[in-house]
């Protein structure tokens, strides 16, 4: 009976979110061409969030940071923004990190990056950083 | 004399083979590797994932999804007076929902090994295969 409710416990409060439902429900591309061609029509800077699959500190970041109403309407004013899994590599090779999360924000017309940030960051923190 | 208690309460306390979390259902995990100890070379990441991967496979779990649910060895190392000592966690790590809806992450497996460095490769080897056979052993049993 104890193992039941266990294992009623965690198949009930187990979620399987990843950054594809994140990207979907505020906005993000996905796909690095994609996403620089749009920003190229719009004349839009990229914001580029590296994240990986495993990562808590990702997963914190879009929830508590990036879902967030203000920063999210203030990046899609200023930026195209995109989230990309690390571990897919499926992204130009000069923005691999080690460092997980990071936020590069890259000049549409070059695509040369101009500003990195690494690491978890609340809205305030981060807030500054997408005026 | 300390460093031979420090080293027997240290073997005693990770002796345990069974951990008391719950490994039913899980069909997907994603291998993961990180060395933290300049004691073990950063080439072992290779070769234990290998070993991770092909052990979690042979009990049916996929491991090709990028599954949000990570299976981790994490190897770190301190020093009692000048012996080293290497420490391995075998841990799932994984968001999941409180019973009050708020999502957090969490640990839902953990075991570990701890072992004084005799012959590296040798000591290493034998670690990780006792922590994944323990870890195979539990997920029969909660899976039957």
């Amino acid at each position: 009976m104890k193992k039941l409710l266990t294992l009623l416990f965690f198949t009930t409060l187990l979620f399987g979110q990843n950054y594809k439902e994140f990207a979907a429900g505020s906005g993000y591309e996905t796909d690095y061409k994609v996403a620089i061609t749009k920003a190229k029509e719009e004349k839009k800077d990229l914001m580029f969030v590296l994240i990986t699959n495993y990562c808590p500190w990702c997963k914190k970041f879009e929830q508590r940071t990036l879902s967030n109403s203000d920063i999210n309407a203030k990046v899609h004013q200023k930026y195209v923004p995109l989230i990309m899994n690390r571990e897919e590599k499926n992204f130009p090779l000069k923005f691999d990190s080690s460092t997980i999360p990071v936020v590069y924000f890259v000049n549409y017309k070059d695509e040369n990056i101009y500003k990195t940030t690494r690491g978890f960051q609340t809205k305030e923190d981060f807030a500054p950083l997408i005026k | 004399m300390i460093r031979t208690i420090l080293l027997i309460f240290l073997f005693t306390t990770f002796a345990y083979a069974k951990t008391p979390f719950t490994l039913t259902g899980i069909k997907e995990l994603y291998p993961v590797v990180e060395i933290h100890t300049d004691y073990v070379s950063q080439t072992y990441v290779a070769v234990i994932k290998k070993k991770l991967t092909q052990k979690i496979e042979a009990l049916g779990i996929n491991t090709k999804n990028f599954s949000d649910r990570s299976i981790a060895v994490l190897i770190s190392g301190f020093s009692i007076g000048d012996e080293p000592v290497v420490h391995i966690k075998l841990l799932i790590g994984e968001n999941i929902k409180r019973e009050d809806g708020v999502e957090t992450f969490a640990m839902t497996y953990a075991n570990e090994d701890i072992f004084e460095v005799f012959k590296l490769d040798e000591d290493l080897n034998q670690s990780i295969d006792n922590l994944l056979e323990q870890f195979a052993e539990q997920y029969k049993e909660d899976n039957e």
